[in-house]
């Protein structure tokens, strides 16, 4: 699979395509790293994780249509990069996955916003179809209201606006009751 | 606080610019003397990256899951030394080569779990039998040692294994038989007792030494023993024994 089919794939939603390339890139990129930067094993692998991370996120924030060097070569650099900058830094946040917001957020993500995110995480779990299949289309997938209304079977595009709101009231009433509770 | 859905929705078309450029500068303005929408727009947005946290945080839960399985034996066993940079750079150069080959193997056999062992796979072939001819000669019988290396000629490693016990039972102390057994359990994939039986076969400094050592290195590689498996390619390497072109070749790949 070349990169361009590996764009399409994720583009499409296919996540195991993420998952194999990962399998297939994951040890040699984590040695190369050990060779090269005589980082630890867990820096490594944190940053070929990042990597991967970032590989998602830009191809589905668009930022990423071709992949002209590679897709071997795009992975290695944006974990090269995490190397390089993890030598230097202590870990702000405590996941990986904070790190790749992070990365790309206009303000820096304080505990009280990994408080929240956690929430509407849970929030979300807890949430039960249709709501939930809802959100994720609407908000993760990033599908317009025409393409919700059709996946999903509403009627018309004002019922789907209509839906597609009290669900998210329903998650911003969650994480607002649980965050004063914590 | 105004939450009703107009607003809601006018906040949301600002943050996925779907907005004209006129709404859009005039809904900027307002943000910035509106403090309460100020204050909507900020909640939307966070709630955005909490929902793509959650996205990203599933996906990162898959890739570590899938690290267990992967790659047990380089987690857990070749726990790397960070004060020993030499040995990370040796075990570096001899991994990574072998992992690529591995990676390549995985992805024609569409993505099956990946780990050293298919190292092995690529890189072992049975040492040839130069110790006991197996050639019947006239109305001779094949005697029982002639027997096991028939098993082993044939490539019947687990015969043959079966057959090297029996015959180290009687003469543990017999250098062929041992180097040869330790070839049927690499050869079957049992690495923990190949590694003990070539450990001693070299230690014990027996005619096939250097060939002992490659196949002991292929073990310790194996068990994701690095720094004594990349020793010993080293030590190969650096000579003209059997094995010591595939060593260098192997330490050059990468």
């Amino acid at each position: 699979m070349n990169g361009q089919e590996v764009i399409l794939e994720i583009k499409g939603g296919n996540k195991k395509v993420l998952l194999s390339i990962y399998q297939l890139h994951r040890n040699s990129f984590i040695l190369w790293s050990l060779k090269k930067y005589a980082c630890s094993q867990e820096l490594a692998q944190d940053a070929f994780q990042y990597a991967i991370l970032c590989l998602y996120k830009n191809i589905n924030d668009g930022r990423l249509v071709q992949l002209d060097s590679g897709l071997k070569s795009y992975l290695y650099a944006i974990g090269k990069n995490y190397i390089l900058k993890g030598f230097n830094k202590a870990k702000k946040v405590s996941s990986v996955s904070l790190e790749v917001l992070q990365e790309y957020a206009e303000e820096e993500i304080t505990d009280d916003h990994e408080d929240r995110f956690e929430l509407v995480k849970r929030g979300l779990s807890q949430m039960g179809n249709p709501c939930q299949d809802l959100i994720v289309k609407s908000y993760i997938e990033q599908k317009n209201i025409t393409q919700l209304t059709a996946e999903l079977g509403y009627k018309n595009n004002d019922v789907t606006k209509n839906q597609k709101y009290k669900c998210m009231e329903r998650l911003r009433t969650f994480v607002k009751e649980n965050f004063r509770e914590n | 606080m105004r939450t009703g859905q107009d607003e809601i929705q006018r906040i949301e078309a600002y943050l996925d610019q779907q907005m004209s450029e006129k709404d859009r500068a005039l809904f900027e303005r307002e943000l910035q003397t509106d403090v309460e929408l100020k204050a909507l727009v900020n909640r939307e947005q966070l709630l955005r990256h909490g929902l793509e946290y959650t996205d990203l945080s599933d996906l990162e839960a898959e890739l570590k899951s899938l690290d267990h399985e992967l790659n047990v034996r380089l987690d857990s066993q070749s726990k790397i030394r960070t004060f020993d940079r030499q040995v990370y750079l040796r075990w570096a150069a001899v991994l990574i080569p072998a992992l690529i080959i591995a990676g390549v193997f995985f992805w024609q056999l569409q993505n099956r779990s990946n780990d050293l062992s298919d190292f092995l796979n690529a890189n072992f072939e049975p040492y040839e039998n130069k110790a006991i001819s197996v050639t019947r000669g006239g109305s001779n019988e094949l005697t029982d040692v002639q027997k096991v290396f028939l098993d082993y000629d044939k490539n019947d490693l687990r015969a043959a294994e079966s057959g090297f016990r029996k015959l180290l039972d009687a003469s543990p102390d017999n250098g062929q038989y041992q180097f040869y057994f330790g070839v049927t359990l690499l050869g079957q994939g049992k690495s923990d007792e190949a590694r003990d039986v070539f450990q001693k076969y070299v230690d014990n400094n027996q005619s096939l030494a250097n060939e002992a050592k490659w196949y002991l290195a292929l073990a310790c590689l194996d068990l994701g023993d690095l720094e004594d498996g990349l020793g010993l390619l080293e030590e190969l390497s650096a000579g003209n024994a059997p094995f010591s072109e595939k060593a260098r070749d192997l330490l050059q790949l990468f």
